[in-house]
């Protein structure tokens, strides 16, 4: 089941391009990873799929028909910092929420608090947590009532190492239930960890989208190494289409799209072609390298 | 709108800024009365006759203070009052802002036409609860047998006309400092200056229109007032229920603009 498309979207603050022609879509169970720098349209794009923002072309659907508050009230959102009445309590600030989007109970309120970690501060006012204590309420705001999509923008800010583990275990533990996530990031190792498919923006612009290890696929090196390299360079470059080629210390290093990545195969043509490899090897960039290249840095 | 007015009544519920300024309009609304009747019936007025002998009298005896008379007396005084009750709804929307709970509400599933419409029916709860407060100083200083007047009703619009101006004027300027630094300095000096410059240009019909003079016209001075000045008060008598008009036009275009711009508004 399709839950978001969004299609040819388009925002900008004045001469500012924050968003070029951005498309993409997230399916039912998906672990969506939004990655780009600072300044990349990441929130900008979450805004306007959540309708604080208002694009300038383009539209977006959820749940495959055109967005509207009923759409919004099954999705959980923590956009940006941790937003709440500062003098309301823990409990009311949920009750609050419970009150807008109509998703669950009361004793869903109280389940959500303790899920966090936060049931013997809920009477307390918001404003004497801590930013961390902030976080978690976020997070739990957001899964009041079992939304049916979880979108969270940097919601390891401000926690702990321990914090930032458990809420990766927490989204794991949201995907088994079946929850779509959505989650925009600049830590990478974190999008790595938890997510199924990305999309990589940069200055507004989409430069790769699609699942996680189709992705760092194209990051495949083939490390290859004989005792005439010269032959070897030459036979590579003119038996397979290949992404690139490169001679670096007596090692030729190739880059082959992923269903043409099979060694042994590999092994086994250069034999027959003559040439015996004394070294053969797969590298996989980290999706920290795919991302450092694809945005130029 | 039972809805709407919970999760409004849920976030004043426990803020004490919004209790304790309620409790200074409040006592400010029934205290102001009170003081002017102590004045009122303390002084005596003196007043030379045509031969030029003095005379002290006390032109005005209870008739101000006597039932339907009152109304317009205390809806009057108490009309002064009405920007300080304006800091308060000013303050109220611009933490919406300060909170980022706007942006939130509307993440959450409320529509920006849900959000305007919880506050439209806070402001028209709030002016109730005013119109209240009214009456009960009202009562506390009326003399003679209990009549009731259409005053009350004016003096209502009159309060969520200009309740509705600050509001709306926090809801697009955001921050409480500049949206209440721009409706004092509009009212206190603004307005006033643009109503001597259109009177004294001959322009009197336009000052009618203008933002808070449109409601002001709809409350009359004391009738003593007409000793003062009788034409004056006679054509402000007959303008009011044109005034009544005017005020209801003017709240159904701002209402209507900011329902308008505000669907297309970024948060």
């Amino acid at each position: 089941m399709q839950i978001l498309e969004v299609e040819h979207l388009s925002k900008n603050y004045g001469r500012i391009q924050a968003l070029q022609g951005v498309s993409f879509e997230v399916k039912e169970g998906e672990i969506f990873g939004l990655l780009g720098p600072n300044g990349s349209g990441k929130t900008t794009l979450l805004g306007i799929v959540t309708s604080i923002l208002k694009a300038n072309k383009g539209t977006f659907s959820w749940f495959g028909v055109r967005a509207n508050t009923h759409s919004f009230k099954q999705i959980g959102t923590i956009l940006e910092t941790p937003n709440f009445y500062p003098h309301l309590s823990g409990y009311d600030n949920l009750a609050l929420r419970q009150k807008i989007h109509q998703r669950g109970s009361k004793n869903d309120i109280v389940e959500v608090l303790r899920l966090v970690g936060l049931s013997e501060r809920a009477k307390s006012p918001a404003k004497t947590y801590s930013l961390g204590m902030k976080q978690r309420l976020a997070i739990a705001a957001a899964l009041l009532g079992n939304p049916k999509v979880l979108i969270l923008d940097e919601p390891t800010n401000g926690l702990d190492p321990v914090g930032i583990a458990e809420i990766r275990n927490l989204i794991l533990e949201l995907r088994q239930r079946g929850l779509t996530i959505i989650l925009a990031s600049h830590l990478l190792d974190e999008v790595e960890k938890v997510c199924t498919h990305t999309a990589i923006l940069k200055k507004g612009e989409l430069l790769a989208c699609g699942k996680v290890e189709e992705i760092l696929s194209k990051g495949i090196t083939i490390e290859l190494a004989s005792e005439s390299l010269e032959k070897l360079h030459d036979f590579l470059q003119n038996r397979f289409p290949l992404v690139s080629i490169s001679k670096e210390n007596e090692v030729i290093k190739i880059q082959m799209s992923e269903n043409q990545v099979d060694l042994a195969e590999l092994n086994r043509i250069c034999f027959e072609a003559g040439i015996t490899l004394h070294h053969l090897a797969k590298r996989r960039k980290s999706l920290e390298s795919v991302f450092l290249e694809l945005t130029d840095n | 709108m039972l809805r709407l007015l919970q999760i409004e009544w849920l976030k004043v519920r426990t803020y004490k800024p919004f209790w304790i300024l309620l409790l200074i309009n409040v006592i400010a609304f029934i205290g102001f009365m009170q003081i002017i009747a102590q004045i009122f019936f303390s002084v005596e007025i003196s007043k030379s006759d045509e031969k030029g002998k003095l005379e002290v009298i006390r032109p005005f005896m209870e008739g101000p203070f006597l039932y339907p008379a009152i109304w317009a007396t205390s809806a009057f005084f108490t009309s002064f009052l009405v920007p300080l009750c304006a800091i308060l709804l000013i303050l109220n929307v611009c933490n919406e802002w300060n909170t980022r709970m706007l942006r939130q509400q509307v993440i959450e599933g409320m529509s920006r036409s849900e959000f305007l419409l919880a506050k439209l029916l806070g402001l028209v709860v709030f002016t109730l609860l005013m119109s209240i407060f009214f009456v009960i100083s009202t009562l506390l200083v009326g003399k003679g047998s209990f009549e009731l007047s259409n005053v009350v009703f004016n003096f209502a619009l009159l309060m969520f006309s200009q309740f509705s101006l600050a509001f709306l004027l926090g809801l697009w300027l955001k921050r409480s400092v500049i949206a209440l630094a721009v409706f004092l300095a509009y009212m206190l000096i603004a307005e006033p200056l643009l109503v001597w410059f259109l009177k004294t240009n001959n322009l009197t019909q336009i000052v009618n229109f203008l933002p808070l003079e449109v409601s002001d016209r709809i409350i009359l001075p004391p009738e003593i007032f007409q000793f003062f000045s009788p034409e004056e008060y006679k054509a402000r008598k007959e303008a009011v229920p044109q005034q009544i008009i005017f005020t209801i036009l003017e709240l159904i275009v701002l209402w209507g603009i900011t329902f308008g711009g505000f669907r297309k508004k970024d948060l």
